[in-house]
This record gives C-alpha cells, sequence and structure tokens, in this order.
C-alpha cells in the first residue's frame, strides 16, 4: 500500500473557524471587522476562547490571556461567551449537514465531518466541491450573512481536515493524489492534526523535519523507530488516504473545572466551588445513564504547581452527594494557594444497578431523589433545585460551552 | 440539605453586586436591561420566520431595526423563549418575545464599541 487512495474524495470535513465569535459578529452586526474575543469571564487575567479574524491579524491567539492580547490590540472587544447563540449555530449546522447523508459525525461544537459514502444517488451524483459551496451557501441565507465556514474533501478524515484548514477563512480545497505532494510541500510538521512538538521531535530524531519527507517514509521506519507502536503504520496510511479514524469514542469520564474568580477566597468558599462542581458533574453524569466508580480531583496552585488525588469504590455511585462527599474527603490534602480547581468521575458504569445489593432499598431511594431533582432541574431551569451549600456560588461558576465534546449539546 | 435557589434575598444582592461590579469595574459595553417594548414585527415564511421591524421604548424611544442578526431559542426549563439580536446601524439590542405571554422585553443594549 504505498499508492495514495485512488478512490473518489468522499469525505467533507466543514469547520466553522472563530466560530464564537464569527456567531457574536452575525448576531451584533456592530462588531463587524471589529477585534474580537470571547472569554468566559471579563477579567484582565482570562484566557482567549475565541478570537476573530481581525483579532488574529493583530496577533490575538486562542489562550492568550486578554491583559496581554490588550498590549498587541488595544481596541480588542471582549465579550463573555454566550452558549446558548453558539448551541443554536451547531444544531443548524447540524441538520444542513444531515439533509446530505445519514453519516454525520461531530467532530466538537464548531467542526463535522459528513461521509458521502452510502448516500442517496440524487446526492452521490453531485460533484462534493458544488455541494460544499452550496452548504457554504446555505449557512449564510439559513443563519445569516456573516457566517463562514472552511471545507475540505479528501478520501479520509485526516486529509479532509487538512485540506479544510488550507484557506482560513471561507476556503474550499480538496486533496487527492494529483496534488498531495504539492500540499504537503506547503505546510510545516506541526500544521498537521495529530503532529505536536512531542511527535515533531520524534520525527526529527530520525530526520524527518518535513510533512513530504513524514510522506516518504517507510513503514518499519515509522512503526518500529518513530513511534514504535501500531500508529507508526496508521500514520503512514492516514498521509495516503486510507481512513483510520473512523472510530467510535466512548466516554471514559466526565468532568469540570473551575479558574477561581479571586486568589484569596477562604477554605470554606473554595470547597463550595467544588461543591458546584460535583452538582454539575452529577448532573452530566446522570444525562449520559452513567454511574461512576472513581472521583478525581486535581488544583493548581498560583505556583504553577499540580496537584491530585483520586479515589476508586468498590460500587458505582451517581448522586451529587456521593460524588462531593469523596471530592472534599480528597480535597483535605490539598495544598494553599489555588489558583484552579477541577473534579472529574472515572471508571463509568451504566446507571442501571446491574447485581442485587444488601442496600437496595437505600439505593434506590437516592436514586429516585436524584432523577427528581434533574427532573425538577429540567422542567424549571438549571440549578432550580441545589445544595443548600451552593447557593451563592451560581453567579461565579458559569456553565461554559465545551470545546471539545458535543455529548452535552 | 436542599434548598430551592430561588427568593433568597442575600443571593439575590450577591448578584446585583456582581453585576454592579460587572457594569462598572470592568467596563462592560452591554448595558443589560429588563425594559417591556411594543413591537411592530414581520410573521412570514423562510429561514427567518419572524423579524422585528420597528419597537418603542417605555421612555417614548423608537428604534427602527436595520437588521436581524441572529435569532435562537432560549430554554427555561420547559418554556422557550426566543432571544432576536437586531440592530438600528447604529446599535445593537437583543429583544425577548415570550412565544407563550406574546411579550416582548428589550434585554440588552450595546451601543459603543468605537
Amino acid at each position: 500500500m504505498n499508492e495514495f487512495n485512488q478512490e473518489r474524495p468522499l469525505i467533507m470535513h466543514i469547520d466553522l473557524n472563530s466560530c464564537f465569535a464569527t456567531v457574536e459578529q452575525q448576531a451584533r452586526p456592530m462588531l463587524r471587522g471589529k477585534p474580537v474575543a470571547i472569554v468566559n469571564r471579563r477579567t484582565d487575567k482570562t484566557a482567549i476562547v475565541t478570537a476573530s479574524y481581525e483579532a488574529k491579524a493583530m496577533g490575538v491567539k486562542v489562550g492568550m490571556k486578554l491583559r496581554d492580547a490588550k498590549i498587541l490590540c488595544p481596541d480588542i472587544i471582549a465579550l463573555e461567551s454566550d452558549p446558548s447563540k453558539y448551541r443554536y449555530v451547531y444544531h443548524r449546522l447540524l441538520d444542513i449537514m444531515k439533509d446530505y447523508s445519514a453519516h454525520v459525525t461531530m467532530k466538537s461544537i464548531d467542526e463535522g465531518v459528513i461521509d458521502f459514502h452510502d448516500t442517496s444517488q440524487a446526492i452521490a451524483g453531485r460533484d462534493l466541491v458544488d455541494i460544499g459551496y452550496e452548504i457554504k451557501q446555505r449557512l449564510k441565507d439559513e443563519i445569516g450573512v456573516w457566517m463562514r465556514c472552511n471545507i475540505g474533501i479528501s478520501t479520509n478524515r485526516f486529509l479532509a481536515k487538512t485540506a479544510a484548514g488550507l484557506h482560513k477563512p471561507d476556503g474550499l480545497d480538496m486533496i487527492t493524489s494529483q496534488n498531495i505532494k504539492e500540499v504537503l510541500g506547503s505546510l510545516q510538521l506541526t500544521d498537521l492534526t495529530g503532529i505536536a512538538r512531542r511527535n515533531e521531535r520524534r520525527l526529527n530524531s530520525v530526520g524527518i523535519t518535513t510533512p513530504l519527507q513524514f510522506f516518504d517514509a517507510d513503514v518499519p521506519t515509522l512503526r518500529d523507530v518513530v513511534f514504535k507502536s501500531v500508529v507508526g503504520e496508521w500514520w503512514y496510511k492516514r498521509l495516503r488516504g486510507y481512513e483510520v479514524d473512523d472510530v467510535e469514542t466512548h466516554i471514559k469520564r466526565v468532568g469540570r473545572q473551575y479558574v477561581l474568580e479571586r486568589f484569596d477566597l477562604t477554605y470554606q468558599e473554595i470547597t463550595q466551588r467544588l461543591h458546584h462542581l460535583c452538582e454539575s458533574v452529577g448532573s452530566r453524569l446522570r444525562s449520559q445513564q452513567r454511574a461512576a466508580r472513581g472521583v478525581y480531583v486535581y488544583a493548581k496552585t498560583l505556583d504553577r504547581e499540580y496537584w491530585h488525588a483520586s479515589s476508586l469504590s468498590p460500587l458505582p455511585f451517581f448522586s451529587d452527594q456521593a460524588i462531593y462527599a469523596q471530592a472534599l474527603q480528597l480535597f483535605q490534602r490539598a495544598p494553599d494557594g489555588l489558583k484552579e480547581i477541577g473534579v472529574h468521575c472515572y471508571e463509568l458504569a451504566d446507571f442501571e444497578p446491574s447485581q442485587l445489593s444488601l442496600f437496595a432499598d437505600d439505593i434506590a431511594r437516592e436514586r429516585h431523589i436524584a432523577e427528581v431533582i434533574d427532573t425538577l432541574n429540567q422542567r424549571f431551569g438549571e440549578r432550580t433545585v441545589h445544595s443548600a451549600d451552593t447557593l451563592n456560588t451560581g453567579i461565579y461558576v458559569h456553565t461554559k460551552i465545551p470545546f471539545g465534546s458535543t455529548r452535552y449539546l | 440539605m436542599l434548598e430551592t435557589g430561588r427568593g433568597n434575598g442575600r443571593a439575590i444582592h450577591e448578584t446585583f453586586l456582581e453585576l454592579l461590579k460587572r457594569e462598572f469595574l470592568n467596563m462592560n459595553d452591554e448595558t443589560f436591561l429588563n425594559e417591556p417594548v411594543e413591537v411592530i414585527a414581520l410573521f412570514k415564511a423562510g429561514h427567518h420566520p419572524c423579524q422585528p421591524v420597528r419597537f418603542k421604548r417605555p421612555n417614548g424611544k423608537e428604534v427602527s431595526v436595520t437588521e436581524l442578526g441572529l435569532r435562537h431559542p432560549l430554554p427555561n426549563g420547559l418554556k422557550t423563549v426566543h432571544a432576536f439580536d437586531v440592530t438600528d446601524g447604529g446599535t445593537d439590542y437583543r429583544l425577548i418575545f415570550d412565544s407563550e405571554r406574546l411579550t416582548w422585553r428589550l434585554t440588552m443594549e450595546a451601543d459603543h464599541y468605537e
């Protein structure tokens, strides 16, 4: 398999670049053409979640502190994220994509893949480039005139995503056997999705410094020397347009984190915020019909140290109280001077009890209470019923939009 | 121990203080309002079936909408209200339409981006 995949390119990657900033500019016409940064909290120390193209042109990058962005771009307009808007646009994009194929996978809130294999005759007979331009126009017609997306087409998910990144914003590119070398010749190793600094160092160690050299490397080099596993073989196939990334992912953990709004909070105030996170994690866990056996708590200090602790129980649990009780016990060993806290549940299992227990009545009661609270919160709005301990935390710990996952959208 | 999150005086007070802090200390460029407004809206077929055209604020000021930026639903428990982000060409506004009560409210004004 040293030849590039010769089948017709039938994978389309769609990426709403600078998604949140573009949606805000769509919603508020007076922001168009201006540098905009989306942040989770409007403080100087907050990190930028998304920057508009105008801000990016001034050197502003995602993850940069707002304070630093203001030095580069004094006129930058910082807006707090508005998850309901982005959720709406996500669903509209998903609706549009589903009109073309039953095989649509959203990779995150702002990007998805349409697999045109096994689609209807009417769609299969059309040129995918035409469909790409049609989707761009539909975004403008059905959501708004400012909406733009990058589209990439190829024979596998990896190259379709690579194609989508070639001409931002509003590009449409196709990667085939005819232009693969030309495209790879224009990129750096770290431009390839999945090649960050560590993998770049691995490749550099055998003299591979460009994507073209990576493409020309043979399987034994990649598998036995560079990646030292089957991953090397996957990369060989991936670069040649063969599909290796069409895998279903399963939820392995559910978690939330929070950067403290002030760094002089008392221990009790911090544990109240931890409690709030546990309620949020519990709700998410139960919304996926899952229970957990493990709790993992972590904290980052002002001195940039990372502390963590975890515990594993023999029986699965699902209630907010059970999660918080374990998290609080672990958190007692946390250091001082905290900047960020987080909690995850892991070792997930089905919510349904699988075997008889001596404590079946207690578990049934706890389960019933949790279900009633979840129902009330769904009916009357998030956090209508919660612990008294977290009564005053809601104004600080907001629900934010998850970038990497679409399971709660 | 469980308690409902509504109607607590201290929580409301703290929320108000937080909003004040955001408004003044962090130089927020949006003004959050809750004004009942009278709206002339166009209901029609197509992708944008409802478009506010003009609205009148309690102070008598009338605003002509030049563009509907985005309309999106805002779930509030089982009830859904609709947020209309609109502009008059100089200021951006957010109108909230309660489809159950058939009422409109102006909830945000942002006009000092320069």
